[in-house]
């Protein structure tokens, strides 16, 4: 493994955190994060109330769209940046306090002993944890994991968990081009494109009322779907 | 062509040359798109002058009217604009993505503070503001 991750093992992890109307429920999201010692990456993705007020006196990187573009696009400018700044991992986190910062160590550790290139982190791995997932997401996410064997050959558990672990190469791979939702299942293409020596590692994921009231609605899938189709044509 | 012009005949001469004219005024001028744009003229005139020629074309290709010919010629020229604009709006977006990359690459902020915001581009390397 590198030098960077010699020193403080943590201060070299890097969290990207795409973040769009967020108001104040980010700001606990981001102090765990640094509590823990990382990097931290918020990607204001054009909120109406820009995020500056809320992470003031945080040592964030807090970068701003000025125009909404979506989660995909919000990923990939936080990727290119910690990159940019000499990230030897990149964590991609989300802002409303689903993912538990406590998950990261075990997301980074098989980067770090070389044994993968990407971790992804699995609700349904034995470990993981869903807690207060609704039937018909359940439902949705258990399609996904077939259609994504399907369509990328990847033999997954779990598909649309934004918790992800890069090696800086791995990261330096990706290319993000699916501004909206349906960037998931393209990061999942290009590992299997790039055949990318992945893992997969339990984590949990807790639905709150904030998090159900402003994350992906079930029938969203049919767009992820339909956006996922049409990048066939993109290529 | 009968003897005199139609009424309708006339509409849709002014109406094709106005389309053009615009068109060439203020979107395209390549020689290329000029020629093209005479070429798609001078056809439609003919078939707005002249619609029976329409109907022998049509019988060539298996249709039974020329107005049909023409119908099913329109949808396939609309698909292909569709397709085209799509396109062009599909290369804007990225661009667009492109550039507000940029802009929020350039002007990150290391530590948002109240009174003292630095953008800090690609320069120090410890990620806290001095």
């Amino acid at each position: 493994m590198s030098d960077s991750t010699t020193s403080d093992p943590r201060s070299s992890v890097w969290v990207v955190v795409p973040a769009y109307n967020e108001g104040q429920a980010i700001r606990p999201v981001v102090d765990g994060l640094l509590a823990r010692g990382h990097q931290v990456v918020v990607v204001d993705d054009g909120s109406r109330e820009p995020l500056l007020d809320v992470l003031q006196g945080t040592p964030v990187h807090l970068l701003r769209h000025v125009i909404n573009l979506g989660q995909g696009a919000a990923l990939q400018t936080g990727i290119r940046y910690a990159l940019a700044r000499g990230a030897e991992l990149i964590v991609t986190f989300d802002a409303d306090g689903q993912h538990q910062s406590t998950d990261i160590d075990a997301l980074t550790a098989p980067i770090r002993a070389q044994r993968a290139e990407v971790v992804l982190g699995s609700r349904f791995l034995a470990g993981g944890q869903a807690v207060r997932i609704s039937r018909s997401k359940h439902l949705v996410l258990k399609l996904a994991v077939v259609f994504t064997r399907w369509t990328t050959g990847l033999a997954l558990t779990d598909t649309h968990n934004g918790l992800r672990a890069f090696s800086r190469r791995a990261a330096q791979t990706l290319r993000i081009t699916q501004n909206g939702m349906a960037h998931a299942s393209q990061i999942l293409q290009q590992i299997a494109v790039h055949r990318l020596a992945y893992l997969e590692v339990p984590v949990t994921v807790v639905y709150s009322e904030y998090s159900v009231r402003k994350g992906q609605r079930v029938t969203n899938a049919f767009n992820i779907l339909w956006d996922s189709f049409a990048e066939l044509f993109n290529r | 062509m009968s003897d005199h012009m139609k009424p309708v005949q006339l509409l849709l001469i002014l109406g094709t040359a106005g389309a053009l004219f615009v068109y060439l005024a203020y979107f395209r001028s390549n020689l290329s798109d000029r020629m093209i744009g005479l070429l798609l003229l001078s056809s439609a005139w003919f078939s707005i002058l002249f619609p029976d020629y329409t109907t022998v074309v049509a019988h060539v290709l298996g249709v039974g009217r020329g107005v049909d010919l023409i119908f099913y010629l329109f949808g396939l020229f609309t698909v292909f604009a569709l397709i085209l604009l799509f396109t062009s709006v599909r290369t804007q977006s990225a661009q667009l993505t492109e550039l507000i990359r940029h802009l929020a690459i350039r002007d990150a902020i290391v530590g948002p503070a109240p009174e003292q915001q630095r953008a800090v581009g690609e320069s120090d390397e410890d990620g806290t503001l001095h």
